[in-house]
């Protein structure tokens, strides 16, 4: 487990000037603040794009708090991720109206098109795919969420075109 | 006070009692998996659920604080079909397969339970998908399929312990049990204290050493005390056919609420050294068997030619692991009977720093403390206990400072980590005593500490100024410590902080008061007595003893001290002896017989008994009156 800089992989957030700069912003920011785990862990993903265990270790340290607690907080919200996302994340919803409208058919469509299983990203890392809860628009089902915008009654035959369109920019 | 009505009967209980705990104190079981009487409650399992008038919902007991007036059932229908489903979703949320687990059949709060209510089955299935088993740590088992997630483990590991290992990760039907970063146990930052496998309900910590060897009801449980160290933890030794099986932390003990450190409950069960169960006697150069009365003649003999001679005359060394009752004999003998100048004990130095003030502190004191300051002693290697305390308080806010020169774990926890220069511990002490007090010419003012510590001064005074507004401080002291004493024993009672002096042994403090203080040194003498027991000698004793002509040792195991010996007189282990153990507050405890000893060996007051009277001396007085505490704490 990397608690310390030296044993940190090549790669890791923490490995690059640039990034580790904004990290020890956000720390120094929050550092005296009770209970500003949540804060961090919600700046690093914004800007980071993914919480590795190496910043988890170094972030447990900063802030006093237990390895374990952080990890038990990182993996009970889906929005934090531990490996690195694609530039374009497609959620795909699975709430009960979407699953019935054929959500499952739409993933599978996904898995065929980018040669990737859900979680995980292209090698080109311009997609990720991920499942997700009600988004809330069960009337547009099945409803892909791609970044912050919504696409609704998509069509397995409709997905090909939706996604190259992203994994172009 | 608080009055209410449990289940028609009236109960009084003060402000703030859970509703389970009023019904525990009356008498009235309520079923429970997630709560435990050293855990802040939970209400996780939702087992307790009561019946409360007034109240629509079910109500669980664990969490619900007792008012006035309050009517509450506990064995309604209603609670008993809801504790039923319960009990159902429980079993069947993983897979309880209660024929093969080493905790069924009454060991297991799970499986008692649903006896409790009756159960022959669960209507649902089990989960049938199986989880994993983590098999990595050396001392027990994780098997994911047995566990209720009531978090217990999680709560102890926390907020008895200390040590945050475990946590849970996800939600809902994917929470599992982890460790640091989802971690095999085996590589995680355990500290193999075993609390988590003392307090888990069911079968999903399985402990390596005792599993299958009996259940609770199969083994003799005899309460007694913990020699590891001068803490003095309250243990039951689980015993079966004169086999030690494993040994708990006793939940009632005063000193450590349960808690054991891994010397305590582990070491013991791994301990694969060679017993001696017969006198031996060194003939043609090699140890021979022979008997009580050769062996003891011989060593009388011996030591009676030498009686009263000072420097070339005998040397003794007694084990801090050996009961007061021992040690006292020891005293008596060697110092006093025989003249010896150099009767000492394993501790020698260490046991001297224990008493700061002519009075030594209780380890209650760490249990409320805002500010504790640890000097010269590294708590996450030994004295774990005490270490336990001080860590599982620092997320409340606890300020920790630690002075230690050398190598300290705790120097990572620590809010001001201040690491002297070797040998400078009394400047900085003394340099905080004047940081605190302001402008005192007959200290040394803080730059002057600064430059002779190499402790920045900014710190000496940051840290002068924490102990000056915390409301409890104390102060905990190690060996490292002991050339600071008399600058602690002035800081201390500036401000009246307690001293919490760790000492060394279990019996370091009888040690210490009975004279047994010095730093063994072998230097011309002609004969060694070394009371051992069950003690692992130091490294270099052996070496210590090459030139000395005749070595007596009274000893439990092989060792390298045996291995030079001329003659070995075999005595008790730990578990077997009956005696009493001084502890670093000045407890006097009482350790019990749990296993028979081997025939043909002896107690270590017998021993030195045998040898008294051989010698024309005798042993009286009493050892308790001998230590010369003003109150005895039983």
């Amino acid at each position: 487990m990397p608690e310390t800089l030296e044993r940190v992989p090549m790669r890791d957030p923490l490995t690059d000037p640039e990034q580790k700069r904004i990290i020890d912003e956000i720390l120094e920011r929050n550092k005296n603040i009770p209970g500003a785990t949540m804060v961090v862990l919600n700046e690093l993903q914004s800007r980071i794009g993914y919480i590795s265990p190496a910043m988890q270790a170094y972030v447990a340290q900063k802030l006093r708090i237990p390895l374990s607690e952080l990890y038990g907080v990182l993996s009970f919200y889906s929005f934090f991720t531990m490996t690195p996302r694609g530039r374009h994340t497609v959620k795909f919803c699975m709430g009960t109206a979407c699953y019935v409208a054929g959500a499952p058919q739409l993933i599978e469509k996904a898995q065929q098109i980018l040669g990737i299983r859900l979680g995980e990203t292209t090698p080109d890392w311009s997609i990720t795919i991920e499942e997700c809860r009600c988004v809330g628009a069960c009337s547009q089902a099945p409803v892909v969420m791609i970044d912050d915008d919504i696409y609704g009654r998509v069509r397995p035959n409709k997905l090909p075109q939706l996604l190259r369109k992203y994994q172009r920019q | 006070m608080i009055r209410f009505t449990i289940d028609g009967q009236q109960v009084e209980v003060p402000e703030g009692t859970t509703v389970l705990r009023a019904a525990d104190q009356a008498g009235i079981y309520i079923p429970r998996l997630c709560d435990h009487p050293s855990l802040t409650p939970y209400g996780g399992c939702r087992l307790c659920i009561v019946e409360v008038e007034g109240i629509p919902t079910l109500q669980t007991s664990c969490t619900l604080q007792a008012r006035d007036g309050m009517v509450v059932y506990t064995n309604t229908p209603k609670v008993r079909e809801a504790r039923e489903f319960v009990l159902t979703m429980l079993f069947s949320e993983r897979n309880h397969f209660c024929m093969y687990c080493q905790e069924s059949g009454g060991d297991c709060e799970l499986q008692s339970a649903a006896y409790g209510e009756d159960m022959t089955h669960w209507p649902i299935q089990p989960n049938w998908h199986p989880y994993p088993v983590d098999a990595s740590h050396p001392d027990f088992v994780l098997d994911h399929n047995r566990c209720v997630l009531c978090r217990r483990c999680v709560r102890a590991c926390a907020e008895l312990v200390g040590n945050f290992t475990l946590n849970v990760r996800d939600r809902g039907s994917k929470t599992m049990i982890i460790a640091d970063l989802d971690v095999p146990l085996g590589e995680s930052s355990c500290i193999n204290c075993g609390t988590c496998v003392q307090i888990c309900p069911t079968g999903a910590f399985i402990d390596r050493h005792s599993a299958y060897l009996g259940l609770d009801a199969e083994v003799e449980q005899t309460p007694s005390v913990c020699v590891g160290c001068s803490v003095g933890c309250g243990i039951e030794i689980a015993t079966r056919d004169n086999h030690l099986v494993r040994v708990d932390g006793d939940w009632e003990a005063p000193v450590n609420d349960g808690l054991l450190c891994e010397v305590g409950r582990y070491q013991p069960v791994r301990d694969e050294r060679k017993r001696i169960v017969t006198p031996l006697i060194r003939k043609d150069g090699s140890l021979q068997e022979a008997t009580w009365d050769e062996a003891l003649n011989l060593v009388a003999e011996k030591l009676k030619s030498l009686a009263g001679r000072g420097s070339d005359g005998i040397a003794a060394l007694a084990s801090t692991r050996l009961p007061a009752e021992a040690l006292y004999f020891f005293q008596q003998l060697f110092a006093e009977g025989l003249g010896s100048e150099m009767a000492t004990s394993t501790d020698g130095h260490a046991a001297r720093s224990v008493i700061v003030n002519g009075q030594a502190g209780s380890l209650e004191a760490l249990k409320t403390a805002d500010c504790v300051i640890v000097l010269g002693e590294d708590l996450v290697k030994d004295h774990q206990v005490a270490g336990f305390f001080v860590k599982r308080a620092l997320p409340q806010g606890t300020r920790l400072i630690v002075i230690d020169s050398g190598e300290n774990a705790l120097h990572e926890l620590a809010n001001y980590s201040l690491r002297p220069r070797p040998e400078t511990i009394r400047d900085l002490v003394a340099g905080i005593l004047a940081a605190s007090k302001g402008s005192d010419p007959s200290q040394p003012d803080v730059a002057t500490t600064s430059q002779r510590t190499g402790v920045d001064a900014d710190t000496i005074q940051a840290v002068a100024q924490v102990i000056a507004l915390a409301q409890n401080p104390v102060f905990v002291c190690g060996a490292g410590a002991a050339e600071a004493a008399e600058e602690l024993a002035k800081l201390a009672t500036s401000f009246e902080i307690p001293v919490i002096g760790l000492g060394g042994g279990a019996n370091s403090f009888a040690a210490a008061k009975y004279g047994l203080d010095k730093a063994f040194t072998v230097n011309g003498q002609q004969a060694a007595y070394l009371a051992l027991g069950d003690d692992n000698p130091a490294q270099d004793l052996a070496q210590q003893l090459a030139n000395v002509p005749f070595v007596a040792v009274q000893a439990s195991y092989v060792s390298p001290v045996t291995d030079i010996a001329d003659v070995v007189l075999p005595v008790e282990i730990w578990a077997e002896l009956e005696g009493h153990y001084v502890n670093l507050e000045g407890r006097v405890q009482e350790a019990r017989r749990a296993l028979t000893p081997p025939a043909g060996v002896r107690s270590n007051t017998e021993v030195l008994q045998a040898l008294a009277q051989r010698l024309g001396i005798a042993l009286d007085g009493n050892w308790l009156a001998e230590l010369g505490l003003e109150t005895v704490v039983a």
